[in-house]
């Protein structure tokens, strides 16, 4: 019998060690069974008001079923009235090494109008480290922008250099890079993370909120969702068993995977078809949660050669396994997306307020009436986007038929 | 992490419904707004409930649910009434046996996991994977419900499991079946069923009040129409439909479709190595 503690050191082919450690029949420390599922939950207000974090702490802790305390987070749209034309520009820091690297690569590169500590009330239960967590206000300068020859914009050199920071500038990592938003999130329980950051003192007209699981990747600060680029936020439940294919396809688009997570290739994937490709968002969630090419036979002839194009165009976009997500945007309007995937293997319930004022989504009915007890609530079919505006109201219940109203 | 009651054994000593629970004679109600700690654990509350049980309690009320799991699974207690008041969550009535359990809301996903025997009402909608795998008693629901409802429902002897449901349901209805009858009445309009389904079906039948398409159908699935057997036996499901919930459902036979198995072996070839 070889001993734990006889084995040689493990070495890859190119040399590099390999820490996997060996477990035979003696489990794991720390090992346990567990029952849960992540949980998501999200509200709009649909006449433009703003919301206070403590009403989303309330939908996402009484999921508590669903997580177990290995990451949580927030995301708040709206929540910079004074500062919304600037990117905001969000960093955990592991030291003040970290922020002195992150303050040096953007000398030069963007203008900072702005930046301030973000307030964390730093707590027991959580075991430290704590990041240190910063943001900037910046402006891009405009000589730095023109890409004439390649037709790019102020958006995708923001990309470039968020993403150049998380890959490459140690000791630093750029959680939230949108315009009026920032993501709120570390590694603990739903209601450590709430309070940590003190979410009572924010209000918006969006919110996103997402209480972990983690199944295929580590619990980090980082890692925890939403996951976010320029606006775009995305709170998953679920696995995507296609991530090989999806993760190429962001890749070969200029996007660098640096959280090594399926939800990572969805914020890409948004950004790539909505905001690169220009597609409607009902024809994007259809990219993602298709319908079997049984069902696109039974589509009016216009509708099927659309839906057939968009499969074979996009088949790298198509995330294969059971998933639920929430997305927000904030240009050009605040926008809330909810879909789940096309055989609906991940829970999703809607909730509409009974003056119409906000909407909802969340994993678990009770998280919608633990806040709104006389909502009306129903559930969005597969593949079958749920999309709410600020300011508009409720676009699509989730319901309808695939293409309804959509011209491309 | 909140107060968890991790009960040893049955006649274990702890405080789980001391400051929410009144028993008076056989009847129970439990006030979930009055109990210290907010929102009351599932495993506080599914204690206090066997608590009140274990005192002889034929009914049980319950105030105030929201999102609690597992809410009187393994119940076995003959002739006992749960009242649910709000949200429950996943799991109601797992593997129940024999208690009828009723819900003024509308119930998570996976109501009725594995029951037994007894009944489940939910005066609401009961989302995805209502009753799967049930082996016996009825689970009624007045409005729609979701994905996978009745997946591998079996039947055997004198055990036989239904299913009415008042509204709509998804994709998927009866996946798997192995037994048991389904009724899917579509009232307050839509399409009744979604698709696949009956998806690989191999016993049991699954009744539809409205239009079904041939494409609707899963592999294994055949759409039939209803025979004398079949007719009595909507009639008695459809008078525990009207019982439970005191609405008014057209009693004429024409417009229903029967959806049965094509063969005792839907799959029959997929995984046979003489059939290359």
């Amino acid at each position: 019998m070889i001993h734990r503690k006889d084995r040689r050191d493990r070495t890859d082919r190119l040399g590099a060690p390999v820490r996997a450690e060996n477990y035979i029949a003696s489990s794991p420390p720390g090992w346990q069974g567990q029952l849960g599922g992540c949980g998501i939950a999200s509200l709009i207000s649909l006449k433009g008001e703003r919301i206070g974090g403590e009403r989303i702490t309330r939908m996402l802790t009484i999921m508590e079923e669903r997580e177990n305390g290995l990451g949580a987070g927030y995301a708040c749209y709206g929540l910079f009235p004074d500062r919304s034309d600037q990117y905001c520009l969000q960093f955990f820091f592991d030291d003040e090494e970290g922020k002195r690297n992150v303050e040096d690569f953007l000398q030069g590169r963007l203008d900072i109008m702005h930046d301030e500590v973000v307030f964390i009330k730093e707590r027991s239960t959580i075991s430290p480290p704590y990041p240190i967590v910063w943001r900037y206000f910046v402006d891009v300068p405009e000589n730095r922008v023109w890409r004439g020859d390649r037709d790019l914009g102020e958006e995708d050199y923001l990309v470039e250099i968020v993403q150049h920071i998380n890959a490459n500038v140690p000791n630093a990592f750029c959680v939230s890079s949108g315009k009026d938003m920032a993501v709120f999130k570390g590694n603990g329980y739903s209601y450590e993370i709430a309070d940590l950051y003190d979410l009572d003192r924010y209000s918006g007209t969006m919110w996103l909120s997402h209480s972990r699981f983690p199944t295929n990747s580590p619990a980090w600060w980082a890692g925890a969702h939403p996951l976010s680029l320029l606006d775009w936020g995305v709170c998953h439940n679920g696995e995507i068993t296609s991530y090989g294919v999806n993760r190429k396809l962001v890749e070969m688009n200029g996007y660098r995977c640096t959280v090594l997570t399926d939800t990572e290739v969805v914020t890409y994937l948004w950004d790539l078809l909505v905001r690169r490709n220009r597609l409607p968002i009902e024809v994007a969630a259809f990219v993602m949660a298709p319908s079997t090419y049984q069902e696109i036979c039974l589509l009016p002839p216009a509708e099927r050669r659309l839906a057939e194009w968009l499969r074979i165009t996009y088949k790298e976009a198509f995330l294969n396994g059971p998933f639920s997500i929430i997305v927000g945007r904030s240009r050009p309007e605040t926008t809330l997306i909810a879909l789940a995937d096309r055989k609906k293997l991940r829970p999703m319930i809607a909730g509409l307020s009974p003056d119409d004022g906000v909407a909802y989504c969340a994993s678990e009915e009770s998280a919608i009436r633990i806040v709104e007890p006389d909502a009306r609530t129903w559930a969005p079919g597969a593949g079958n986007p749920f999309i709410a505006v600020a300011g508009k109201g409720v676009l699509r219940r989730g319901t309808e038929p695939s293409f309804q109203g959509v011209r491309v | 992490m909140k107060y968890v009651c991790r009960p040893k054994g049955h006649a274990h000593d702890c405080d789980c419904g001391k400051d929410s629970m009144s028993v008076v004679g056989d009847r129970a109600v439990i006030d979930l707004s009055l109990s210290a700690t907010q929102p009351m654990h599932y495993t506080t509350l599914n204690c206090a409930m066997r608590k009140a049980m274990r005192q002889g309690c034929l009914s049980i009320e319950l105030k105030g649910v929201m999102g609690q799991r597992y809410l009187a699974s393994t119940a076995s207690v003959p002739g006992l009434h749960v009242a649910v008041h709000g949200t429950p969550g996943n799991d109601l009535g797992a593997f129940l046996n024999g208690p009828t359990i009723e819900v003024f809301g509308n119930a998570q996903d996976m109501t009725g996991n594995t029951m037994n025997s007894g009944r489940i009402i939910v005066h609401g909608n009961a989302w995805d994977v209502t009753g799967l795998a049930a082996r016996g008693g009825q689970i009624l629901v007045k409005g729609d419900t979701g994905y996978r409802v009745g997946i591998h429902m079996k039947e055997f002897g004198e055990s036989r499991p239904t299913t009415v449901i008042g509204g709509t349901a998804k994709d998927y209805l009866g996946e798997y079946m192995a037994g048991g009858t389904i009724l899917v009445l579509g009232l307050g309009g839509g399409p009744p069923v979604g698709r696949s389904l009956g998806a690989g079906m191999h016993g049991g039948r699954i009744f539809v009040r409205g239009e079904v398409s041939p494409e609707q159908l899963g592999p294994g699935a055949a759409l039939l129409p209803l025979n004398e057997d079949d007719e009595r036996e909507v009639r008695r499901l459809l008078g525990d439909f009207i019982k439970a919930f005191g609405t008014e459902v057209h009693q004429d036979m024409n417009g229903y479709v029967k959806i049965a198995p094509s063969s005792s072996r839907p799959f029959s070839g997929y995984y046979d190595k003489t059939n290359v």
